[in-house]
């Protein structure tokens, strides 16, 4: 195989790192206020000393969002509140609220604003960031109101 | 061992003064904040503490100040650079200075007089600093402003490589009728140029010159007039007392034990070690007597173990003997047939096998000699046993025998050649000199004319082989007992893709190996070697006090006056370390300083070595012949020993010495210029899985920690034989890069390998937060546990991931754990790592 003649590189943008922090911050904030209204049925709360919830239970429909996202599946913001209201309303003991969407579209928003303004390669770093920023964030107050 | 003559400073000012100053600059941060703007090298709070310390070095120098004089002129230079505690240069606030020396309970005359010396101590660029100068008025001795400017201006010299002086401190100097000299050592070897530099002390010390500031690589001395030059005579017999000092004072010399090196390779490390005593020589065949493939003797009881165990014992005593030859070479055939006449007549060998005897080596062939090592073994064995013991013999007699009967030749090596083996060569006292690289010897010009005659010849011959260490002339092929693996295998200290071979093996000069031979000597099993550079300016004495601490910290045993921890034990220093409290050996330093602390804890000890030798104090003199009746159990007897008003008898003492030793594991010289400590690294690592760069991350750990208890510069050689030339500390860590820690090190801001001192807190903390997350996820088990490399993983992975595996194995997470990841996240925020 010849050595290519051309590279292909993606194209210089200047990013503002402080912006980018911020913005992630943002994500997590709203996905992480947007969960303390969403509830997984069949977790026992009776159970609750013994039982911490697993992460992907704990998650509900902001894992299914991030994963949607990072695939690329769905980007625009109302395609993905109403996929996250449907997976809300089926597993959750109570129907999203209107705080609830306003979370979910403040977060959805700030992850859009990264995605436009950084490469594809980072990307992927991004949204893990944010789903263990806030299983981190989430699993704290469970910590907290366990104690 | 009496710690009595540690004390030799100036009780009231420093044991007292400087430590109350020292505490309050500790509790205000100056422990974080650097010195020097430009190219801070200094915490403040050493940089104050060392003003102080020179200060009254000063004025003790000069002479004729009165004691409050001395405490005004003290204070004064520790707070006077307190404005740079703000980020402030030159605005100094009368309260906030009040405010600082309140705790320090000064009456008000005092508080006013420092703020005038303050005032004083710098050229007043502002008008703030205008208005102290004018309206405060000096009472105390008007020289006290110009000393704390002296001892200030003279810290700014921060190498003796590139010295330099201040305009200012010239004038001082003039002004107060002071010289100023400093020696210089290149390069720096370790134990061997701590020796120079004690030598090279002595020598300006009978000059009258006190030394003031050391570095790792010189020291620099004030006093009045000329110091002379030395001559190289004159210091060839300080540097032999200074070597004869360290052999007799240091217990580890005194283990004849320390001096074998392993049976695949040369046994003996140091032949003049062994032969030394009688108790060395016992204390060696303890230990070759103790080793596995001697023992299997006494386990396995089979004619093949004991045969082979017979020819080592044999091989050992060979090997003293060739080595022996090798350094009084006019003699080898004598000691040869002295060695051959008392095999015959202490065990009866017949000439045959004596003559085997004398030809085994590491090397033995089987081939060649016509037998093989058990064979031979076996032959000795009947020989022994019918010349000693005709009657039937339980092995474990025949053993016994056998050592005594061993030590006994050994000691009539020692009568007749000990006094002629140098423990010291001459040879290596004067290549040392050769290191001295200031003040040039009266002799230099001998030196100089042998260069310029070397140039002038030319080349003779193939050229000269170098030291793969120092450059030297290189004399020896490196041995794999000294210096690891094979002079025939691959180093990186040879050329790369090179034939090995011939005379391209490592090679080493004869005092880089001398080097090695005194490293262990004093620790055997030495794998990793730290340089510590203190940056504080202490005394001598004070110093050896510090590298004993440092010494039990690594060896794996609680501090006795101290009662700090030892430096392995990284969940007890971490759990510390995340909770924010101040780990500076404050608490310690104070004990350190009080001498009454020191004869506690010797009490303390003397009571621990008193009920393990004897049961009570009868046991110890039943007739009561130096014990008085009055002296009912240990506690009364150590009380009295250690007050002075009993003398234990030499033969007690000694061995209650020993064990004293061996609880603390002393085994190294100390030096204000620099510490070398000697460790292993299995004592490092948590479990002998841990991959190399784990191991790097501990050390880091342990190089901060020293660095932050100690006010030290720490660094880890990337060899441990490494010499080090020109030493500049720029920070709290060296470590050199290693790419598995390249995400670590970007992440705390390394700077060419060097950990900046202000982010050196931050990093102990988050590298603390680190090793308490490896720890709970092995503790989780094997879900948590990511195998050798858990701690470089964590530190890549994102908190929330880390959580998330804690929680697969451990199913719930306390408080605490949340701590330790808001650490982690905080030091990935800080480096700007978040989605990267």
């Amino acid at each position: 195989m010849g050595r290519p003649i051309f590279y292909m590189s993606e194209a210089e943008r200047p990013i503002d790192d402080k912006l980018v922090t911020e913005k992630i911050e943002e994500a997590i904030n709203h996905f992480a206020d947007y969960l303390e209204t969403y509830s997984p049925k069949g977790f026992d709360r009776t159970e609750k000393e013994r039982q911490w919830p697993s992460k992907h239970t704990l998650m509900g429909p902001v894992g299914k969002i991030l994963s949607v996202m990072l695939s690329g599946r769905l980007t625009a913001r109302d395609a993905l509140v109403g996929f996250a209201m449907n997976i809300h309303n089926l597993t959750s003991d109570e129907p999203i609220d209107e705080e609830g969407i306003k979370n979910l579209e403040k977060a959805i928003e700030a992850m859009n604003e990264l995605k436009t303004a950084l490469p594809a390669r980072r990307w992927v770093r991004i949204v893990r960031e944010i789903d263990y920023g806030v299983f981190m964030r989430k699993m704290a107050s469970e910590a907290s109101e366990r104690r | 061992m009496s710690f009595n003559n540690y004390i030799s400073l100036d009780q009231e000012l420093l044991g007292d003064l400087i430590l109350r100053c020292v505490e309050i600059g500790i509790s205000h941060g100056w422990g974080e904040v650097e010195a020097k703007w430009r190219d801070g090298i200094q915490t403040l709070l050493v940089h104050s503490w060392n003003a102080a310390s020179l200060a009254l070095d000063i004025m003790n120098l000069l002479g004729n100040f009165d004691s409050r004089s001395k405490k005004i002129g003290v204070v004064a230079s520790f707070f006077h650079d307190y404005t740079k505690a703000e980020g402030q240069h030159d605005q100094i606030d009368k309260r906030d200075l009040y405010e600082l020396l309140e705790s320090i309970r000064l009456s008000d005359e005092d508080q006013e007089e420092i703020y005038a010396v303050i005032a004083r101590t710098e050229t007043p660029k502002s008008l703030d600093r205008l208005v102290g100068f004018v309206n405060t008025r000096l009472t105390v001795d008007q020289r006290v402003p110009d000393v704390c400017r002296l001892a200030d201006h003279l810290l700014v010299v921060k190498s003796l490589s590139n010295f330099e002086l201040t305009q200012d401190a010239e004038r001082f100097l003039k002004e107060f009728d002071l010289d100023l000299e400093y020696h210089i050592v290149s390069p720096v070897r370790g134990i061997t140029t701590q020796i120079l530099h004690r030598a090279l002390e002595n020598h300006y010390k009978r000059q009258g010159f006190r030394p003031v500031l050391f570095f790792p690589e010189g020291t620099l001395y004030l006093g009045k007039g000329k110091a002379a030059i030395p001559q190289k005579q004159e210091l060839l017999v300080v540097l032999k007392d200074e070597f004869d000092r360290l052999f007799s004072e240091n217990s580890a010399f005194q283990q004849g034990g320390r001096a074998f090196g392993g049976w695949t390779a040369q046994v003996i490390t140091d032949v003049s070690l062994i032969l030394s005593g009688d108790k060395n020589i016992k204390s060696f065949w303890g230990t070759v007597f103790r080793k596995p493939i001697v023992t299997k003797w006494i386990k396995d009881r089979t004619p093949e173990a004991q045969n082979i165990a017979v020819f080592y014992v044999f091989y050992a005593l060979k090997s003293i003997v060739s080595e022996l030859s090798k350094k009084i070479v006019d003699k080898s055939e004598e000691i040869e047939s002295t060695f051959q006449t008392s095999l015959e007549k202490e065990i009866g060998l017949d000439p045959k096998i004596i003559e085997k005897i004398s030809v085994i080596s590491h090397t033995f062939s089987e081939k060649r000699q016509g037998l093989s090592k058990e064979e031979l073994g076996e032959k000795i064995l009947d020989a022994l046993i019918r010349y000693i013991a005709p009657e039937e013999l339980s092995p474990e007699s025949t053993f016994e025998l056998l050592e005594s009967k061993i030590v006994d030749i050994t000691k009539t090596l020692t009568s007749k050649y000990s006094a002629l083996i140098e423990r010291v060569p001459q040879k290596i006292l004067e290549e040392l000199i050769d290191d001295i690289g200031r003040p040039l010897l009266a002799e230099a010009h001998v030196q100089a004319e042998e260069c310029w005659n070397a140039y002038k010849n030319g080349k003779i011959g193939k050229g000269t082989p170098i030291c793969s260490f120092c450059a030297r002339r290189a004399e020896n092929i490196a041995s794999a007992s000294l210096f690891g693996g094979g002079a025939e295998s691959f180093s990186n200290l040879l050329q790369g893709g090179s034939v090995i071979g011939g005379s391209n093996k490592t090679q080493v000069c004869s005092l880089c190996e001398y080097e090695e031979q005194l490293r262990m000597a004093l620790r055997g099993d030495y794998e990793e070697i730290i340089f510590v550079f203190p940056q504080l300016n202490l005394s001598r004495s004070l110093w050896e006090i510090w590298n004993e601490t440092t010494q039990n910290m690594l060896a794996g045993s609680t501090h006795i006056a101290t009662g700090l921890n030892p430096l392995n034990r990284y969940r007890e220093w971490s759990e510390l370390i995340v909770r924010d409290e101040k780990i500076e050996a404050l608490n310690g330093l104070k004990k350190l300083y009080d001498e009454k602390s020191y004869q506690r804890a010797e009490v303390r000890q003397l009571i621990k070595t008193l009920e393990k030798n004897y049961e009570d104090v009868e046991d110890i003199d039943p007739t009561r012949g130096w014990v008085p009746e009055e002296v009912k159990n240990f506690e009364e007897l150590a009380e009295a020993v250690v007050q002075g008003k009993i003398n234990i008898p030499e033969e007690i003492e000694e061995a209650l010495e020993i064990n004293l030793h061996e609880a603390a594991r002393i085994n190294i010289s100390s030096n204000p210029n620099f510490i070398v400590l000697l460790t292993d690294t299995i004592s490092l690592k948590r479990n002998r899985e841990e991959s190399e760069t784990t191991l790097a991350l501990r050390k880091f750990f342990i190089g901060l920690l020293l660095s932050k208890l100690f006010h030290s510069s720490v660094v880890f050689p990337t060899l441990k034989q490494e010499t080090l030339v020109s030493i500049e500390p720029w920070g709290a860590v060296y470590q050199a890069q290693k790419t598995g820690l390249k995400k670590i090190l970007k992440m705390i801001g390394s700077k060419n390998g060097w950990t900046p001192f202000p982010e050196s807190a931050f990093t102990l903390k988050y590298l603390a937060a680190l090793l308490l997350c490896e720890d709970r996820l092995r503790m989780a088990g094997p879900k948590g546990d990511m195998g050798k490399h858990t701690i470089i993983k964590c530190s890549d992975m994102i908190p929330g991931q880390i959580l998330n595996r804690y929680l697969q194995a451990e199913k719930r997470a306390d408080p605490e754990f949340f701590m330790l990841l808001d650490i982690l996240e905080e030091a990935r925020r800080k480096a700007g790592f978040i989605g990267r």
